[in-house]
């Protein structure tokens, strides 16, 4: 009996201190959900990781999969991930519609957001897009599309823009939307030369919307703070260790494409990532994850113009820096 | 460089390189023509091969192509319900074993009004038919390649390979057409039928294609992903490009360019892959579009004849050698004697004709030219021993006529001033001869105390005779005028003889030239003869009196006019008609008045041109000359004939004769 009792109160204290274990092991882990599959875009994460550098500053991270079946905002909301990777046309208005979402860092500074057309059919000017067959990718990511649309007044055959550039290659489209560090790269990997192509970049048509920036619940924010101040300066190294080591970032991201069997192209992720580089710098600096006031206020306004959103969220509410 | 270079030397360095040349044009000719024979070949039965590839490849692609073509017409033409379209998929699935899975997706609201989603899929995995249904938030099947492109192409099609995403790594290809709603005149897409199959035979047929050791085979799909290579690195992650772009090779990029722009080739292809060079035969499968490329190792059909062509150099180096040393050794024993014989001629022309010949029994060009140069040797001495003779001849003949030069010469009075006690006058003369002996000549001397006798003549020819004829003149003029008489009149006595009576002293120049010529032209024979210009001047009066025969006009210089050519008398040329008789004709010379007398051979110097210096020019001179005495006179004219002439070589004796009177005056200061 007491040989039972004492095995009990062992049990127990085992238990509790797991527990306590477990809670502290949570307190510290974070998951992030990005936008898309592994791929040079996400250098600086898969980096960080793999180098051991979210581990020296003690935080344990997990990355999600990514792609079409993972959405970050939804991951968020349903608590499957504490970061997601948003753009910041997408994280305006997802707060501007009330969710409680707080932008911790902007890597992204401009857009690489582009119209891709063959010259063949034609097309040289914006003008040229009236009447035209334009694929476009949905939800958030139609906003700077729709938006240059407008602009220019054009009314087009729209189609839902898939995963690959195939039907562009086929002839089914005349227009579609690509990055400029993937279906634009892409394209040429699959013999279009530059000269072939006609490409509008929004960010050349007053839409130069930064990008990718790193999103949280506010109650993860509450809970997580420390954790995530953690997560947000080791990701800034991390960005900073795959810039000064590309072939070894690329090497990293290639594994995890192997891994996940996604096509894994090694001069593709080169170009990305050197391209990502130049979309993430300002001021000559790349990498700082830093959200102007003013780049802000800017596209805020530009949303808002375009019916996209009804209010600018106060920027002290919407980004919370993780810097001292 | 080259001229000094031995005779065998150049014999072997162009019969080596005539060689050569032909050598290596039929090698290369010959090379490049079975190169192209073999390439040839491999092309014909590259055709052939990827030909029967593609049959191979259609016969199992064209029979699944049918199922959903026929489901598609099916739902077209009839009317169905939900059970009699799965029973269909179903059965489609399971009867064909190449299907892996199919599906019938319609268009959003189009199978039933509330259903945005209709797609049921069956599929098989480890034998097991499965079923699910496709299509949910995550999971946008419109906008598939599988959906969207047949339905925005209007056109059945294969989508490109892709690995199963049910686990298993196969790799898979989807045939998608597109199934319509015909509502009266309008057509319009309700779905797409689809039929997914595993290529991975296709992969093993390409992959299983050797080709010689090297040789391989790959398959790219429509937009150049490479579906089948024996890197497996390449295989579904790069394309044709983007190896190009990553080994920085253009080229690769023209060619992937070209594969897709036409339907099929057969090209030079440097793979990136192994490094080597090949041939590529590449075509279009006709129902997916991809392209199938066959690369043949060039290496290693060109291997044979590679080897054939080392044997070919390697035995045509060793004909080279032979040919080589034959040359060689023929040039040395034709140079031999050759050489010798160059000795011989060394020999010969430094003076020894008694050096002896080496014996030859040969009857060849060296057999001959030993012969010629025995002969030659021959001919040679007994030309030399003539050529002494007629050389010492000519010396002889030489020197004696360099005497009767000097005979000649010395004739004339060279002493100069020759009166030195008379200084009434000044007397001057030269006479340069021409090559030979000439015919020119001068004389003056008194008659008596007052009256002096100069003249100048020319004879006609050269040589000895023209100097004996000159000596026989001037000996003959010399004596009439101190000694001579008239002939006289011929008397005849009462006795009957006749005799000349009152015959008187020559007086006059025409008569002294009268009487020359009588005696001279009576014996002249040979018929020569000679121009003269006789001059008597008396020192006491100061009068010149002359005759002239045929002699070129003098100049007289008088204070008034200069030099002028004097009037003559008429006067032919001596030793012609023994009857002529000479006119005599004066001038009154004053103090300082010059008469300057010479031949022909100083108005007739020539020029290069062909000009003469002529008397215009003579005048001319004369008129120019500032320091008017004697010598210096006759030196001037005959620098100005030289500096006219050029070089040109003298062809005439040039003689001058140049007399001034002083005046009486200046005999009384000097008596």
């Amino acid at each position: 009996m007491n040989k039972e009792f004492r095995s009990c109160i062992y049990m127990l204290l085992f238990l509790v201190v797991t527990a306590n274990l477990l809670h502290a092991e949570q307190l510290s882990t974070i998951t992030l959900s990005p936008m898309w599959r592994p791929q040079a875009q996400f250098a600086g994460y898969y980096v960080a990781l793999e180098k051991g550098i979210y581990g020296k500053y003690g935080i344990e991270v997990i990355i999600l999969r990514g792609g079409p079946e993972y959405v970050p905002f939804q991951y968020l909301y349903e608590k499957k991930a504490d970061v997601g990777i948003m753009w910041l046309s997408s994280g305006l208005k997802e707060r501007s519609n009330g969710a409680k979402i707080v932008n911790i860092a902007q890597f992204s500074q401009h857009s690489g957001f582009m119209f891709i057309a063959k010259k063949k059919t034609g097309i040289a000017s914006p003008l040229d897009l009236h009447g035209k067959k334009i694929s476009i990718w949905p939800g958030d990511l139609s906003i700077q599309p729709e938006i240059f649309l407008k602009k220019y007044n054009l009314s087009s055959n729209v189609i839902e823009q898939g995963y690959s550039v195939n039907l562009f290659v086929q002839d089914g489209v005349d227009v579609i939307c690509g990055m400029s560090y993937n279906e634009y790269h892409m394209l040429y990997n699959f013999g279009f030369d530059t000269q072939d192509l006609t490409t509008f970049s929004f960010s050349e048509h007053g839409l130069d919307f930064p990008e990718d920036g790193l999103y949280v619940l506010e109650e993860t924010l509450a809970v997580k703070h420390e954790a995530l101040q953690r997560f947000v300066q080791a990701s800034r190294e991390g960005w900073k260790y795959a810039f000064d080591h590309p072939d070894e970032a690329v090497d990293i991201v290639l594994s995890y494409m192997r891994k996940y069997s996604i096509p894994a192209n090694r001069i593709h992720q080169q170009r990305m990532l050197n391209t990502i580089k130049q979309l993430m710098t300002i001021d000559g600096a790349p990498g700082t994850g830093v959200l102007s006031p003013t780049i802000y206020e800017q596209i805020g306004r530009n949303l808002m113009q375009n019916n996209i959103i009804n209010t600018i969220p106060e920027f002290s509410e919407f980004y919370h820096e993780m810097d001292y | 460089m080259l001229r000094n270079k031995s005779l065998a030397f150049k014999l072997i360095l162009f019969l080596s390189s005539a060689c050569m040349v032909i050598f290596l044009v039929i090698f290369g000719a010959s090379f490049l023509f079975a190169e192209n024979l073999i390439e040839k070949n491999v092309e014909s039965n590259a055709i052939n091969l990827i030909q029967s590839i593609i049959y191979q490849t259609e016969s199992v692609l064209n029979p699944v192509e049918v199922v959903p073509e026929n489901l598609a017409f099916f739902l077209e033409q009839n009317p169905y319900d939900q059970d009699l379209l799965m029973q269909m998929l179903r059965s489609a699935v399971q009867k064909n074993d190449d299907i892996y899975g199919a599906t019938v997706a319609f268009e959003p609201f189009s199978f039933g009004t509330n259903l945005y989603f209709f797609s049921p899929y069956y599929y098989k995995q480890n034998g097991e038919l499965f079923f699910s249904w496709l299509g949910s938030e995550e999971y946008h099947i419109f906008s598939r390649d599988w959906y969207q492109i047949p339905k925005e192409l209007n056109k059945p099609i294969w989508t490109e390979p892709y690995f199963d995403e049910g686990g298993g790594g196969i790799l898979m290809a989807t045939y998608s057409v597109p199934f319509y709603e015909i509502d009266g005149s309008e057509k319009k897409v309700k779905g797409i039928v689809t039929a997914d199959i595993s290529i991975e035979w296709l992969a093993d047929i390409v992959k299983s294609l050797k080709i010689l050791d090297t040789g391989y085979a790959f398959l790219i799909s429509i937009n150049g992903t490479i579906i089948t290579h024996p890197n497996n690195d390449y295989i579904m992650n790069e394309t044709i490009f983007s190896i190009a772009e990553a080994s920085n090779n253009a080229n690769l990029r023209t060619i992937g360019k070209r594969i897709y722009s036409g339907e099929s080739g057969f090209i030079d292809y440097t793979s990136v892959y192994s490094n080597e060079d090949y041939w590529m035969n590449y075509a279009h499968i006709p129902s997916t579009g991809w392209t199938l490329a066959v690369l043949f190792p060039k290496d290693e059909y060109l291997a044979d004849i590679r080897t054939m062509s080392f044997f070919v150099i390697l035995f045509g180096f060793l004909g080279f050698t032979l040919i080589f040393v034959s040359v060689y050794f023929s040039c040395q024993s034709t140079i031999k004697p050759l050489r010798a014989m160059a000795k011989v001629a060394d020999e010969i022309g430094s003076g020894n004709l008694d050096v002896e010949l080496i014996p030859t029994r040969s009857h060849d060009e060296i057999g001959k030219l030993t012969e010629a140069f025995r002969f030659m040797k021959t001919s040679l001495k007994d030309y030399i021993e003539q050529l002494k003779q007629t050389t010492a001849a000519k010396e002889r003949f030489e020197s004696e006529l360099k005497i009767a030069k000097d005979i000649q010469l010395s004739m004339l009075p060279r002493k100069f001033p020759p009166f030195p006690n008379r200084l009434e006058f000044e007397i001057f003369a030269s006479m340069e001869a021409a090559r030979e002996v000439g015919g020119d000549f001068y004389d003056f001397f008194f008659i008596d105390d007052h009256r002096l006798c100069f003249l100048v003549g020319d004879v006609s020819g050269k040589g000895v005779p023209a100097a004996l004829f000159m000596v026989t003149v001037k000996t003959l003029l010399k004596f009439e005028a101190q000694h001579g008489f008239n002939q006289g009149d011929i008397f005849r006595r009462a006795d009957g003889r006749e005799s000349r009576e009152r015959r008187s002293r020559l007086q006059t120049p025409g008569d002294i030239l009268s009487r020359v010529n009588s005696i001279i032209a009576q014996e002249n024979d040979e018929a020569m003869f000679v121009t003269l210009f006789f001059a008597i001047f008396n020192t006491q009066t100061g009068e010149l009196s002359y005759a002239n025969a045929g002699h070129n006009p003098p100049l007289v210089y008088t204070k008034q006019d200069s030099f002028q050519y004097i009037s003559m008398p008429k006067g032919i040329v001596l030793g012609v008609i023994p009857e002529y008789t000479f006119t005599t004709q004066q001038i009154q010379f004053n103090a300082s008045d010059t008469i300057f007398i010479y031949t022909d051979g100083v108005t007739e110097a020539m020029n290069f041109k062909k000009e003469l210096f002529g008397e215009e020019r003579l005048k001319e001179k004369l008129i120019n000359i500032k320091d008017k005495s004697s010598p210096n006179i006759i030196g001037y004219i005959r620098d100005e004939i030289k500096s006219f002439a050029r070089g040109e070589e003298q062809s005439d004796d040039i003689t001058m004769l140049i007399f001034t009177f002083n005046g009486n005056e200046n005999k009384d200061i000097a008596n």
